[in-house]
């Protein structure tokens, strides 16, 4: 079960860069198809969330970012079900 | 897959063409890693220093599950891993250099490192157990690797100037030695695919190019084309050359030699 955080954690990247210090189109282009596009955020379970990088800080996980809490978040790369 | 064979009872020679074959492999995941490595810092942004920084690790990691399968021929994995010369490093001639800009990483990206997984594609479908249960997972693991460096060859390839230039330079220096490799079919190589263990030379080139066609064919080359070097080494399973002293090094873990536990 995801845990939930509220106030949302609010990562280094402010509310006036969000959505816009990376390209999302560029980082989905390097994404293979096996990573979901958009999983629902731990935090605030939203679904408008994007790839960030289909890696991160563990070999075995993927970096994401909600959009609507503005939280960076990773997924394990395999998951069950 | 076929029949399912056992490594310890192989006769000397087929023992011996294995033997070559893991190793190529194996040390070719470690040069690679180190290639990666190099650009963990450097990179165009730091979404790609993370993504060098993990394949660094995958390319480790599989080296080692890899150097570990020796040990069913009764060879000392660690010893392969930590104490042989530069000589007789077998990994890919591509990789026996460092990638002098972000292009020829971005090629070895997608020629080399995916010249290695058609390789243990095949060698996953075959006879050896141990290759059909390993391997998988670092085929799954190198889905990632193939969708980076293909969105970054295709972004290189849609450029004009310099970064162009630079891609079609690594990708006609890489290739001839790449399809020498993976086309390689010497005699203990026709012993490895009498065995079972990996596919048919013409089978994995066939798949090679298809892998890589369409990418190349963005910087006009055509990989159908391409003529295999012909400086053949036949002992070590590769083209002529080896990694640089400085390289081998740090594949062998010189300068951790006293800290290394078992």
């Amino acid at each position: 079960m995801a845990k939930k955080v509220d106030p949302p954690f609010r990562g280094a990247i402010g509310a006036e860069h969000r959505g816009s210090s990376f390209n999302a189109e560029a980082r989905r282009e390097e994404t293979p198809d096996v990573l979901p596009t958009s999983p629902a955020c731990p935090f605030c379970s939203g679904v408008e969330t994007e790839i960030m990088n289909a890696f991160g800080a563990h070999a075995s996980v993927s970096t994401y970012w909600c959009r609507a809490c503005g939280s960076p978040f990773e997924l394990m790369k395999w998951r069950s079900g | 897959m076929s029949d399912v064979i056992d490594p310890a009872a192989l006769g000397d020679e087929d023992r011996a063409a294995l033997q070559r074959l893991i190793l190529t492999l194996a040390d070719s995941k470690r040069l690679l890693g180190i290639r990666y490595s190099d650009w963990i810092l450097g990179s165009p942004s730091v979404e790609t220093g993370i993504a060098t920084s993990s394949m660094t690790q995958d390319e480790w990691g599989h080296a080692r599950l890899l150097y570990a399968m020796l040990k069913s021929l009764n060879t000392d994995p660690r010893a392969a891993e930590h104490d042989r010369a530069t000589s007789e490093y077998a990994s890919i001639a591509a990789l026996d250099e460092e990638a002098p800009d972000w292009a020829a990483l971005v090629a070895m990206m997608t020629l080399a490192d995916r010249a290695i997984t058609v390789m243990l594609e095949s060698f996953s479908r075959g006879s050896l157990e141990q290759a059909g249960s390993r391997v998988p997972k670092m085929l799954a693991e190198e889905e990632f690797h193939t969708s980076l460096g293909a969105a970054w060859y295709r972004r290189l390839a849609g450029t004009e100037g310099e970064a162009h230039e630079l891609l079609v330079r690594a990708t006609t220096s890489m290739l001839p030695t790449l399809i020498a490799w993976v086309g390689a079919d010497d005699p203990p190589m026709k012993r490895m695919v009498e065995a079972g263990v990996i596919e048919a030379a013409g089978d994995r080139l066939a798949a090679f190019r298809d892998a890589v066609r369409d990418l190349t064919a963005l910087v006009d080359v055509d990989v159908d084309t391409v003529e295999p070097s012909t400086d053949w080494d036949g002992a070590r399973g590769r083209t002529a050359g080896q990694p640089s002293e400085e390289s081998a090094a740090r594949a062998r873990g010189d300068l951790n030699r006293a800290l290394l536990v078992d």
